[in-house]
């Protein structure tokens, strides 16, 4: 009932459409917040004539509780059903309507957050504005949909089975973290994919998909007004939601001595990898803790890439240290060859790290991270659609100038910051290691 | 009008530079390539060890000193080999732009090939090997590519087996023979896009790679695939919870045949990139069997005939089921024949999704690259998508009944039932 009132109350109010309030510009995006809570980000760029479409809402799988895991998922596929104005019966279906016109379109789900894009032809910016409000308050998915969805999203799970690196993956996050629901794997646990019901979606669609738990980014060939005309037309008349958006309120303990996983599976693959707590996105040591991880595993000349690959002890080294919202983790994978022994790479790799703690690291390497951070900040944003999707990032993890200011931040780094976050967050008591073997 | 936006030089020395400045700010991507590929070489696999070797050192600077160098811009630099040419493809930022691709040319130029670089790759390649035996859509396309193709057509795919069996014969003094011996700086085109102008690009290909040798090695003729004895082969891999399936025939044609751009267009119409397709909307959406079934028109260049496969995958109980919607959905492509307004919006489609594609510097790059290296002019990237908008559903499905023979399909699909 309360929804109700709510709704209508803004069916009235709603005819007062006021325009969007700029908040801030930076970095050549303009933010603005309509009414109703949604913020919007808008860039101008003419590099080609296309406009990238992003709706980034603020729910990932670690707003799921036990008994719906994987629900933001599958509502990501159940997002590209009917809606109100977009359906089979009036031959706008949306899966259809704007790939007709070449848009290049998808979504994706991940821990913080699910994002709907499309990179479409600039004359069809409104088209695309106009599908993605319908969507986010105007969803039919039906229990009937759901059914012929769910072998579906049982493929794409069957498909991640067959994927070592992802095993691997899933059992180290179960281990990294203990309480947080970063631990559950985005696609969901298969009791709760097959209990899902329209009834439990549905609750969770109307929890957590409003303009207010929602940033529209729109970046391209087209101008503020084109933009803003369609935004207060398509989205302005949605309401805000009737109810604070439900904060996460688990925090993960603080991790006191080592962990490890072990599957023995025959994969063709022997992984080793280890990983640590590394703090939010948004927090003053994430850009040491990033820099740390390409020192040891980025790039051509990194310390693992030298103890590891081009000693012919594994066949490839990877890492990962990505901003989330939460306080995180870092990984050093290993892909290991000729009959290494896991344990013993696993072992190579923490002298690195040791190494580090105890003596830092060079100039040079400090050097050649800070190049590749530059590098890779403007490799990320090569185009509109690649611009669209490393905002959405930092759009998710709690600030959408993160992966802008990155590079200055970066570039302020001593010797000295990134030994003290290797002591700081690279430390034995917070490893969690993992190994994969036949 | 993208080819008015790419400037074109053919250098006195014989080699030719594409480039555009298009304005992705902070970015320079190369994609470059020089004859050579695997039908200069004795084997796919050899051909891949030799790219791959040319980041091992070179006679100036040792691996860890080219490892260095790299890292000093941030910059990314990757050799590997086609059927029918040696390609590099590197990225970095402006400022290093000159640099880079100073060092692509003496990787080019004077590699060292290494005896204990060499030892160290191939125990490399030995483990990715491995992984790729139990990798189902690999196993499962080189499956249907060795029904379809005889095994001098560069198409015809290699097993991990022979592979592991080639790695293991290849010697330092072989790919320094055969690298020396078929370098043809005539034969060299490089694409530059992003933040640079062509004038300073064509000022550096022509002062980085002129040095490079006249030579040429002559490539292993193959005969045109004629249409193979239908066949059905399952690989068996333990412990996968999904399996690939594909289905497909050899086309004989390349990507230069009057029949190819509605091939292609009808090929869309069935299984494109998306959700817009026939297959698509039946086998997932309708019925669905899969998360994803797509159809392709592969390994089609300009000297080299392709094919084209149909590819899903499905949970082995619904495998069999999966495979009837598909050979349905053919049959009813093959008897109904697409419509004109089916054709019309793919047409369209084609149109603005090459335009979207092409909004990014490395993929802009690789389009001119492509044109080039296949013998066309850089006004084909504009003609192509307006031929195929104009394209109607008579010759569409003219071609598609003269091509699709669905009666000679083979099949493989690996995983565990």
């Amino acid at each position: 009932m309360a929804l109700l009132s709510a709704v209508c109350f803004w069916s009235v109010a709603k005819a007062i459409k006021k325009a969007p309030k700029k908040i801030k510009s930076a970095f050549g995006i303009t933010e603005y917040r309509l009414q109703n809570g949604l913020r919007v980000l808008y860039k101008k760029d003419s590099g080609a004539p296309v406009v990238a479409v992003c709706v980034t809402f603020h729910v990932g799988s670690r707003n799921e509780r036990p008994g719906v895991t994987g629900s933001t998922h599958i509502l990501e596929h159940l997002l590209f059903k009917d809606s109100e104005k977009f359906n089979k019966a009036n031959g706008k279906s949306i899966t259809d309507y704007l790939e007709w016109f070449g848009a290049y379109m998808n979504a994706t789900t991940w821990l913080d957050r699910t994002n709907y894009f499309e990179l479409v032809p600039k004359e069809k910016m409104a088209a695309a504005l106009e599908m993605e409000a319908d969507r986010m308050r105007g969803s039919l998915f039906s229990d009937a949909d759901l059914l012929s969805e769910m072998p579906v999203v049982r493929n794409e799970f069957e498909r991640s089975r067959n994927n070592p690196f992802e095993l691997l993956d899933e059992e180290m996050m179960y281990a990294i973290f203990t309480k947080h629901p970063y631990r559950i794997p985005t696609i969901g646990l298969k009791e709760d994919i097959e209990a899902s019901s329209e009834k439990k979606l549905r609750e969770f669609y109307d929890t957590f998909y409003w303009p207010n738990n929602a940033t529209l980014s729109v970046f391209g060939d087209v101008s503020w007004q084109e933009v803003e005309k369609a935004v207060l037309k398509y989205f302005a008349p949605l309401p805000p939601s009737p109810h604070p958006i439900p904060a996460l309120s688990t925090k993960e303990p603080a991790q006191a001595k080592s962990r490890s996983v072990s599957i023995k599976k025959a994969m063709g693959v022997t992984i080793a990898e280890l990983a640590y707590k590394i703090p939010a996105g948004t927090h003053k040591d994430f850009a040491a803790a990033y820099v740390l991880t390409a020192i040891l595993a980025g790039g051509f000349s990194s310390r693992l890439q030298s103890a590891l690959v081009d000693s012919g002890l594994a066949s490839a080294v990877s890492t990962f240290c990505h901003p989330l919202y939460d306080p995180g983790f870092a990984n050093l994978v290993a892909q290991c060859a000729g009959g290494a022994p896991p344990k013993k790479v696993l072992a190579l790799m923490r002298k690195e790290v040791a190494s580090i703690r105890a003596k830092g690291v060079s100039k040079t390497e400090l050097w050649h991270a800070k190049e590749r951070v530059l590098a890779t900040a403007a490799l990320e944003r090569d185009g509109v659609f690649m611009d669209i999707r490393a905002t959405s990032e930092s759009v998710a993890a709690g600030d959408w100038t993160l992966g802008l200011k990155f590079p200055q931040e970066v570039h302020a780094l001593t010797q000295k910051d990134v030994q003290k976050a290797a002591q700081k967050y690279f430390n034995p008591a917070q490893e969690t290691s993992g190994i994969l073997e036949p | 009008m993208y080819s008015k936006q790419i400037k074109e030089k053919k250098f006195p020395w014989g080699g030719r530079a594409v480039a555009s400045a298009f304005p992705s700010k902070g970015v320079v991507s190369i994609v470059g390539s020089i004859a050579g590929g695997s039908r200069a070489w004795e084997s796919e696999e050899e051909a891949d060890v030799a790219a791959e070797m040319l980041l091992e050192g070179t006679t100036k600077h040792d691996k860890k000193e080219l490892q260095r160098m790299l890292d000093s811009m941030g910059a990314s630099l990757f050799f590997n080999s086609g059927s029918e040419r040696l390609y590099f493809t590197a990225k970095a930022q402006p400022k290093h732009a000159a640099k880079l691709l100073a060092l692509v040319a003496e990787c080019l130029l004077m590699p060292a090939f290494p005896e204990p670089e060499l030892a160290v790759l191939k125990t490399r390649e030995a483990s990715n090997l491995e992984m790729e035996s139990q990798n189902t859509y690999a196993q499962a396309l080189t499956a249907l590519s060795r029904i379809v193709f005889k095994p001098e057509h560069p198409n015809y795919g290699e097993t991990t087996a022979e592979s592991k069996k080639i790695i293991k014969s290849v010697t330092t003094k072989n790919l320094r023979q055969k690298h020396a011996a078929l370098l043809d700086r005539s034969s060299l085109i490089i694409s530059l896009a992003g933040d640079i102008t062509p004038k300073k690009a064509f000022a550096l290909v022509d002062a980085h790679f002129k040095q490079l040798p006249k030579k040429g090695l002559k490539t292993k003729p193959f005969k045109k695939a004629s249409i193979t004895p239908s066949k059905k082969t399952f690989i068996p891999i333990k412990n996968k919870a999904s399996i690939d399936y594909v289905t497909g025939i050899a086309t004989g044609i390349t990507n230069t045949s009057p029949d190819y751009p509605a091939l292609l267009l009808g090929l869309q119409a069935l299984g494109n990139r998306g959700f817009a397709s026939r297959l698509m909307k039946t086998v997932r959406e309708e019925e669905g069997l899969t998360y994803g079934v797509y159809a392709f028109l592969a390994g089609t260049k300009a000297h080299t005939d392709g094919y084209l496969y149909i590819w899903a995958t499905f949970a082995p109980q619904l495998y069999e089921k999966g495979k009837e919607s598909i050979a349905r959905q053919v049959r009813l492509l093959l008897s109904e024949g697409v419509t004109e307004e089916e054709i019309r919006k793919h047409g369209q489609l084609f149109e603005a999704r090459n335009r979207v594609q092409l909004s990014n510097s490395g993929a802009y790059a690789k389009a001119a690259h492509d044109c080039i290296a296949d013998g066309k002019k850089l006004s084909y990237l504009d003609e192509f998508p307006k031929k195929i908008k104009k394209l109607g559903a008579k010759e569409v499905n003219r071609v598609l009944k003269k091509y699709l023979l669905q009666s000679k399909f083979s099949e493989a699909a690996a995983g565990t039932k």
